[in-house]
């Protein structure tokens, strides 16, 4: 019934509405979904970086260009990690579930040797091997959402019982969530708590475990504010950066400023104000607000939209993957770096406290946009499983080498061709209509 | 995966449509906070932009006044006697120096002498990121400044261009010159009357600048360009003006003067090629000096001629016919009106002379006698072509009008009194000025001390003296030749006046001091107006010495000041010495 009426009314706008339906039809539409918006974050991020960073870098290295090629150079390893992640089948991946877990903590366990652990910004949550500074607790969350994900898939059959919900992934995730706190990075403990608490929803944990832990939160943080008059003013601080616009409100207010500075269209790229040693972490954690100076609203909503068409394709995989594990892994790699980008957007924002976290993708970060790269890589490995969609890789690939070896003239119509073929496939078309009507 | 048992397939299809809604609100709810960001976003970037924006702007933003240069100062061939040279202007952004200014005002009150605590009060000015500490410091002083804070580490005290007004000359022509205040704005004297003219108009430049005071490149930046002021052009003659006022300064401290003046003119143009008043002062340091003496007692103060002024009598009396060089007068010994007795100044019986003898030997009873050929009014009429009574125009403020009653209502003692330079008050520019309208062949100039403007270097508007006759030519000849006398008769009364090679008309003069509205005993102006060379004057100079201590005389004192002036003058411009015979007018009958 549904689908009826929704294709009648969609019959007379066949011409804009229509094709846009075709299109999210497509077999491949997730995977070049997820192939453009990283692209398009990833090289706005660069640029970004450049022109929020510039300032600090000559200050520092005498090289405007410093902190941005160490940025380049970290793209250049992500890039072909996160490719070759891409080419592994979802069996592979799921292989690398426990080393990762394992390797993380081991990982963060290192940062409490004194020696390696590294101090910056007062969050020993570094690890120096020679020039090289990782932060184990990127990779961390990258490899919980792996973890859980094996997890769950193999309790399948036992998600039911809410005991299997919670043993052995929450324990674990808290050990993890702990080591990072105990190491004064908040952020990152504060993201492996969203990852946790939205692998639980997605597993289908019971409504009434999100209310309970919302009640239990909103007591523990009232009292604790109630009780201190000092947490209390940082809370008032944050809900009004202004009223303390030399103290704690310092980076807020001046994200603000800079955002409102921008106003529609922005300042221009390069020209921005705040990033001149007004705005503390201008490449890093406040990038948006770089961004919002400097493209203005347009570049704002665009970053916006951006990382909603992500969440949009990585829940869509989500829900088209026939295996488990690729389900729950790319619904929770969707999660992991939509919380994490909403989390930095509200700091940004003013609608949360100021908290060191970095904007996914896009600010200045290497040992954050590894495990990105990959975790995107993987969400790519995970489209290519959706019905059709390695089917029509693999013909992409061969017109590819065809038109490489064929003159112009045939090669157009060699790709239109195979391009039909995969159209008619019987499998694909019935799922693809249901997917696209719902 | 497809050959599982059909009851497990159906769980799992379950589980995986569970999934599907969980997603689908996962979803959502990513979605509804993106809107709401969005929302946000449109909020901050659209709606309520500006408030946020002119906050950032007003935090970044510096307005800086680019100062225009001074306009120069030049004598008559171009030397500065005024000139700017590079300074600057320290001034706080307060912003970034409340927090430390006792420190900062420390340091500056220890380097520049600033006071500590008007310092620590405008590095914490609320409000504002500009605030002014010192204006016009020389670039060296900030430096040193500049570099004892960075040192300390203390940040927020900018430099800003702020030209510095000089007088590389010191006291040369203070009195003319006048002064510059602290915020540049001309307080006295020339730099006070064409202030506006000088000072050009400052320009303005907006731009944002980081936190540590760098401006931002790419920055909306406007600049308004300061409009350089115009100079001035003076007649004065720079060497000449040192000599005069040296010379005079001698003069006075020697004789234990009050005051004096020395005033050389240009006979046929009017121009004043020196004006010294003294006491003077140094105009680089302003404050150190005695309020009184910063301004120009030459156009300020009045004083009764005395003598000098019997020569303007004369011009009157031989221009209306009355009297020629070799008349015969008779001379009391003594004359009486309205119960005051009028005595010469050395006592005689009756004698016999002529207007020569008169004038050379400085005769009041003579001259009255003489004068009184001629009714009051005509008199009256010829002292205010002469231009007493009325202010010179010379262009500085607080000029005197003088005092020249109407003579209707002149007592006769008055009538005599103002015959010879008694019962009127004149300025000493005044004075100086009629003496040159006789010397100028009896064609008044209004004296001048401008040449003109000097705009990128070019004079313009130079100025135009007002010029009249005031008695015929022949007249102002008669009255050279028997001034000559003056210098050079035996009797005359100004033979210190004489000067080697050339032939000098001068006029001493005496007169009694009014103090309080009444003559006071015993003190004096005393006065020598001459000019040379006789035969075709090209100089006057007039020189006055108010209050000596030392009982002396216009003839003793005044004349030798004259002579070294006027001889250093004629030897300057190369004039060609006399070869005409001098004047021999006799003086007696």
């Amino acid at each position: 019934m549904a689908t009826a009426t929704s294709d009648r009314k969609a019959a007379p706008t066949d011409s804009w509405l229509g094709s846009v339906g075709r299109a999210l039809d497509r077999p491949l539409t997730s995977y070049q979904l997820v192939l453009g918006t990283t692209g398009l974050l990833l090289a706005l991020g660069l640029v970004m970086v450049l022109s929020a960073s510039s300032v600090t870098a000559f200050e520092v290295s005498g090289s405007s260009y410093s902190i941005f090629v160490k940025q380049a150079i970290w793209v250049s390893v992500g890039l072909p990690l996160g490719w070759l992640v891409s080419r592994f089948p979802p069996g592979l991946i799921r292989a690398f579930a426990w080393p990762a877990l394992i390797l993380s903590i081991v990982l963060i366990g290192l940062t409490y040797v004194p020696g390696l652990g590294m101090d910056v910004n007062g969050n020993r949550n570094w690890i120096g091997v020679g020039p090289l500074t990782l932060q184990p607790s990127e990779l961390a969350k990258l490899a919980v959402v792996l973890w859980s994900a094996d997890v769950y898939a193999r309790k399948e059959k036992l998600l039911d019982d809410w005991r299997h919900l919670m043993v052995p992934v929450v324990p674990v995730a808290l050990l993890v969530a702990l080591l990072v706190v105990g190491q004064r990075d908040l952020g990152t403990a504060l993201v492996l708590f969203a990852v946790i608490l939205g692998m639980l929803w997605l597993v289908g944990a019971p409504m009434r475990l999100f209310v309970g832990a919302l009640l239990v939160t909103g007591g523990v943080v009232g009292y604790l504010a109630g009780t201190d008059p000092e947490r209390m003013e940082r809370i008032t601080t944050f809900l009004d950066p202004f009223s303390d616009l030399h103290g704690g409100g310092w980076q807020a207010a001046h994200g603000f400023m800079g955002l409102a500075s921008g106003q529609f269209f922005g300042v221009g790229i390069g020209a921005g104000r705040q990033k001149w040693g007004s705005l503390p972490a201008a490449h890093t954690d406040f990038i948006f607000a770089v961004i919002g100076e400097e493209l203005g609203l347009f570049g704002t909503l665009a970053v916006l939209g951006l990382f909603g068409l992500l969440a949009y394709t990585g829940f869509r995989i989500a829900t088209r993957a026939p295996d488990p594990f690729v389900r729950y892994a790319s619904a929770g790699i969707t999660l992991w770096l939509l919380s994490q980008a909403l989390i930095n957007l509200g700091m940004v924002l003013g609608f949360l406290p100021v908290i060191g976290i970095p904007l996914p993708l896009v600010s200045y970060g290497g040992s954050a946009l590894l495990p990105t790269l990959v975790g995107l890589g993987m969400l790519l490995a995970f489209a290519a499983t959706e019905p059709g969609a390695r089917a029509a890789l693999q013909a992409q690939r061969r017109s590819r080498r065809r038109r490489l070896r064929l003159p112009r003239a045939r090669t157009r119509g060699g790709a239109d061709s195979s391009s039909r073929r995969t159209q008619p496939r019987p499998r694909t078309r019935p799922r693809g209509r249901s997917g696209a009507s719902r | 995966m497809s050959r599982r048992p059909r009851a497990s397939r159906t769980a799992e299809e379950q589980r995986a449509r569970k999934l599907h809604t969980r997603v689908r609100a996962a979803f959502l709810l990513v979605a509804f906070v993106l809107s709401m960001f969005a929302a946000r976003l449109v909020q901050l970037q659209g709606v309520d932009a500006s408030a946020y924006a002119s906050l950032a702007a007003q935090e970044s933003t510096r307005t800086v006044t680019l100062h225009a240069s001074r306009g120069e100062i030049v004598d008559r061939s171009g030397v500065e006697l005024a000139t700017s040279v590079d300074g600057v202007s320290l001034a706080a952004d307060p912003t970034q120096t409340s927090d430390q200014a006792p420190e900062i005002a420390a340091v500056l009150s220890r380097v520049l002498k600033l006071d500590y605590f008007t310092t620590v009060d405008a590095l914490r000015t609320p409000d504002t990121r500009f605030a002014y500490l010192a204006r016009q410091v020389p670039q060296w002083q900030a430096d040193r400044a500049l570099a004892a804070l960075s040192r300390a580490g203390l940040a927020g005290v900018y430099p800003e261009r702020d030209p510095l007004r000089v007088y590389p000359n010191g006291d040369v022509g203070a009195n003319l010159l006048g002064f510059v205040g602290q915020d540049g704005v001309g307080l006295q004297g020339l730099e006070d009357v064409h202030d506006e003219t000088m000072s050009g108009t400052d320009g303005q430049a907006t731009y944002m600048v980081a936190p540590n005071g760098e401006q931002l490149p790419l920055s909306p930046t406007t600049e308004q360009a300061p409009r350089p002021g115009t100079g001035l052009q003076l007649t004065i003659d720079r060497d000449l003006q040192w000599f005069a006022q040296r010379r005079l300064a001698q003069a006075v401290d020697e004789t234990g003067g009050e005051s004096g003046v020395a005033i050389t003119m240009d006979v046929d143009t009017g121009q004043l090629l020196a004006y010294a008043d003294y006491p003077t002062f140094n105009p680089n340091h302003p404050a150190a000096a005695f309020r009184e003496d910063r301004g120009s007692r030459a156009v300020q103060n009045v004083y009764e001629p005395g003598s000098v002024q019997k020569m303007l009598t004369f011009g009157a009396l031989l221009d209306a016919g009355l009297v020629t060089p070799r008349s015969h007068i008779r001379v009391p010994e003594s004359l009486t009106y309205d119960d005051h007795t009028v005595h010469d100044t050395w006592d005689h019986g009756d004698i016999r002379l002529t207007p020569t003898g008169i004038l050379a030997r400085s005769s009041n009873l003579g001259t009255i006698k003489a004068a009184l050929r001629m009714p009051a009014g005509r008199l009256e009429g010829y002292l205010r072509k002469f231009g007493l009574g009325a202010e010179t125009g010379v262009g500085l403020y607080g000029e005197s009008e003088g005092l020249l009653a109407d003579s209707s209502t002149w007592p006769d003692i008055q009538r005599a009194n103002i015959a010879f330079g008694q019962g009127l008050s004149v300025t000493a520019l005044q004075i100086a000025a009629a003496v040159n309208a006789v010397a100028n062949d009896g064609v008044y100039v209004q004296p001048s001390l401008i040449a003109g403007m000097l705009d990128n270097g070019m004079l313009t508007e130079p100025f135009q003296p007002e010029r009249h006759r005031v008695i015929s030519a022949t007249a102002a000849e008669q009255v050279q030749q028997m001034l000559e006398r003056v210098t050079n008769a035996p009797q005359g009364t100004g033979h210190e006046g004489r000067i080697d090679g050339y032939r000098v008309a001068g006029k001493t003069g005496t007169s009694q001091r009014v103090v309080d509205g009444a003559y006071a005993p015993g003190q004096r102006v005393i006065s020598f107006a001459g000019f040379a060379p006789v035969e075709d004057p090209k100089y006057m100079t007039y020189v006055m010495i108010d209050y000596p201590k030392d009982g002396s005389y216009g003839g003793t004192a005044c004349a030798p000041v004259f002579r070294d002036i006027m001889g250093y003058l004629l030897e300057r411009y190369d004039e060609v010495p006399s070869d005409e015979p001098p004047s021999r007018l006799p003086l007696t009958w």
